[in-house]
């Protein structure tokens, strides 16, 4: 899964939003923010799905 | 007193006249019972007998300064218990600080020793206030008290280490919240299994808070989760070295360990406080879904305000294109005039140029007609007279004007000095021919 923190995540997409809503967007960059915002979008409801830890290696870190 | 000698020697005592003695003093001297505060250090409750065979100590700056064991009867400690429990909302246990009613006992055997015969629980309600108001007191001292609450907690609190008791009510009630909720968040927990009430608890507790500080990068917070134990026992919420460990941790600690009224200490310090694990599991999920919602928001946002951006633009376009295919007929049209014009004039000085070859070809062939016909009429007139010349000079003409052509042998006659005589010779006339013979 990506590297990226949630909160990062949801602090840049907060940005890209300001951004639009400020109208400050020309149209050869919007298909670029576009393309991030769904990543971004994707990671984000996918850190609300999934999650990654698992017991057995944290129990193993506690042991040594 | 005076221990009567009663031996030969007088010399000395036997051990039993002696503890004999010193329970005789001490059963005249302590006839009643007293009210006497101290602190247990240790219960000693055997479950069994229902027997308590308490050690009882008084502190003075942390050193024992008076230690003594006692004994409370079954009996009277059912009593005690309820009665205190009914009024402090504990248990009667270790490290508590209590208003005893008891006797000083002496037995030959056993020693000395205290019986308890009652509690006085108000008593120790009052001093776990005082308990509960220096702890407080110190946390607020260190600046502690406000420490996990203004801690910034990561938006997403996902990965939970969750103290509590495997079996409890209020740990499974949790996991169902959090395990099975509508709309498939997920979460990760893991249980750090510690004694939540009675004797230990605080040890236990802040252990497994210490084995968590180790690993801490894999938690977003901590959870300490009680439930269906009632509101027993709760003082060690109170204590000072659990209060600082939850207050002083890292990361969020969320608590919910099961009861409305009267906040411990652990409780108020901690990051958020709910009444019950079901809570706790509904408070986290609500974040989780305040996220969702805004993510579908921002989706929104994104997709409304590209759109608008999208649309403008191609508003733009749309009147630029407008403008384009005017200005472009436009220019069409006056390049059209244009050319026109080029071309009526180009056609016109053609036309003129043509013209003007045309009549000058005309006068060319005007003038080559005229000399040609001169040439003929002077051609003409010349042929005429020479006809006329050839005419008048016909052999016939001469002949007809009575002259006559001599021919000797296919030859005209012209010198008489060549004829001989007896040639014969032709001679021709106007009318008619000759033959005649020379004669010299």
């Amino acid at each position: 899964m990506n590297k990226i923190k949630y909160t990062d995540a949801i602090i840049e997409l907060e940005e890209l939003v300001a951004e639009m809503e400020k109208n400050e967007i020309d149209v050869d960059e919007l298909t670029k923010k576009v393309k991030r915002a769904s990543e971004l979008i994707k990671i984000c409801k996918e850190k609300l799905h999934f999650t990654e830890e698992e017991v057995t290696k944290i129990l193993k870190e506690i042991n040594t | 007193m005076d221990l009567e000698i009663k031996n030969i020697d007088n010399k000395y005592h036997s051990l039993l006249e002696l503890t004999q003695s010193v329970e005789s003093v001490i059963n005249k001297t302590y006839t009643k019972s007293y009210w006497v505060k101290a602190e247990i250090a240790k219960l000693n409750f055997y479950p069994k007998s229902g027997h308590c065979y308490p050690d009882l100590v008084e502190k003075q700056n942390g050193k024992v300064v008076a230690q003594m064991r006692a004994i409370i009867w079954a009996g009277s400690f059912k009593d005690m218990s309820l009665k205190f429990t009914n009024v402090t909302n504990e248990k009667i246990g270790d490290g508590m600080t209590v208003l005893l009613r008891c006797s000083v006992k002496f037995s030959p055997i056993y020693g000395l020793s205290l019986q308890i015969h009652d509690i006085e629980p108000s008593f120790t309600l009052g001093e776990l206030a005082k308990e509960k108001q220096k702890s407080i007191a110190r946390l607020k001292d260190e600046g502690k008290f406000y420490k996990n609450k203004q801690l910034l907690p990561p938006l997403l609190i996902q990965r939970l280490a969750i103290i509590s008791v495997e079996t409890s009510k209020g740990y499974q009630d949790f996991i169902k919240v959090i395990d099975n909720n509508e709309w498939g968040y997920k979460f990760f927990h893991m249980l750090f299994p510690a004694l939540l009430q009675g004797d230990g608890a605080v040890k236990s507790i802040t252990s497994q808070l210490t084995s968590i500080n180790k690993i801490i990068h894999h938690f977003d917070a901590v959870l300490i989760i009680r439930g269906g134990g009632g509101d027993i026992g709760l003082s060690i919420f109170d204590n000072y070295n659990l209060a600082s460990s939850v207050a002083d941790f890292p990361i969020p600690v969320i608590t919910g360990i099961g009861h409305s009224t009267n906040f411990t200490v652990s409780e108020q310090v901690s990051f958020v406080n709910k009444i019950t694990p079901t809570e706790v599991g509904y408070y986290l999920i609500h974040k989780f879904h305040k996220l969702s919602v805004r993510i579908q928001d921002v989706e929104n946002i994104l997709l409304e305000k590209s759109n608008g951006i999208l649309s403008h633009n191609r508003e733009i376009l749309k009147q630029l294109s407008t403008k384009l295919k005017a200005t472009t007929e436009r220019l069409v049209y006056q390049n059209n005039l244009i050319l026109k014009d080029i071309n009526y004039k180009f056609i016109n000085a053609i036309q003129k140029s043509i013209n003007k070859q045309n009549h000058l070809l005309n006068n060319i062939l005007l003038l080559i007609t005229n000399q040609t016909n001169k040439l003929f009429i002077e051609n003409n007139h010349t042929v005429m007279t020479l006809t006329e010349k050839i005419r008048l000079l016909h052999p016939e003409n001469i002949l007809k004007r009575g002259y006559s052509i001599t021919v000797y042998e296919g030859k005209v006659v012209k010198d008489a000095k060549f004829l001989n005589d007896g040639d014969i010779l032709e001679t021709t006339f106007t009318k008619g021919k000759t033959i005649s013979i020379v004669n010299k």
